[in-house]
């Protein structure tokens, strides 16, 4: 068997974790490390398929610049995260918190 | 394909299977952030060995070098809140979580490619500069507006 349906695989299983995740937890960071596991297995899965089919450029530039605007995207989530709870907005990082907050 | 390499790669999906879960059902938020490192490590030596060695680059630098650094410190600097979970609809989730997972690894069985490509740096520098000047703008405008957002909000006093 060809090992490298493992990563196929493998791929397939991290976007799917990172789903469930985002999905089982009720903790805003964790709900944001959730997201970025479930970032890196669609990066594997399109790099995986654009290898696989012999087009790697534009899969290759595709990955490169959502790598880098991942970047943004977390620094400016954390950034609202950590204000909030500095500002005693948050009294906790937990979404079921801030539910029962707002009733 | 050859052995060794069948062997690297199973090696390096469990890796990144049980970086994965534990990134997402570990109870501490530093040690997710930790094994989310780890995560976009492994995913940096698959991506060396599918042939795309500027990519692998850019995830070590740039995503676990700046990217989940940021994270750790900043959840460093939190106070640790209780984890708490979901209590209904677990078993559902669970479920289609299974049954979707075993529908993937039924169908991708059938797509396993026979050679690999290859993606060398120079190549790909080429056609991202010919091919993307204005996508390279636009990012640039948009992590300068990200990094001044950032630190704006993170420097913000209690307005109270």
């Amino acid at each position: 068997m060809n090992g490298i349906i493992f990563i196929l695989i493998a791929g397939i299983f991290v976007l799917e974790l990172g789903i469930a995740g985002l999905v089982y937890n009720r903790n805003l960071v964790k709900m944001l490390l959730s997201l970025e596991v479930s970032f890196n297995g669609a990066i594997l899965l399109v790099l995986y398929i654009s290898w696989m089919l012999f087009r790697p450029q534009l899969a290759g530039s595709l990955v490169f610049f959502s790598i880098v605007l991942a970047i943004g995207e977390i620094s400016i989530i954390l950034s609202v995260l950590i204000y909030m709870f500095k500002m005693k907005m948050l009294n906790e990082l937990d979404q079921d918190e801030i539910e029962d907050d707002e009733k | 394909m050859s052995l060794p390499l069948d062997i690297v790669f199973i090696v390096l999906a469990v890796m990144l299977i049980v970086f994965g879960a534990v990134t997402v059902f570990h109870r501490s938020l530093v040690y997710s952030a930790v094994f989310l490192a780890f995560l976009g490590l492994t995913n940096a030596a698959i991506f060396y060995i599918l042939g795309f060695p500027l990519l692998a680059f850019i995830q070590i630098i740039i995503y676990v070098g700046s990217g989940v650094l940021f994270i750790i410190i900043a959840v460093s600097m939190l106070k640790e809140p209780k984890v708490a979970r979901v209590n209904a609809g677990n078993e559902v989730a669970l479920a289609v979580f299974i049954v979707a997972f075993a529908v993937a690894v039924v169908v991708s069985i059938g797509i396993v490619p026979t050679s690999t490509g290859y993606l060398s740096v120079q190549g790909l520098l080429q056609y991202i500069m010919s091919n993307s000047e204005i996508s390279i703008f636009i990012l640039l405008a948009v992590l300068s507006i990200a990094l001044i957002a950032s630190i704006s909000i993170a420097i913000r006093d209690n307005p109270k």
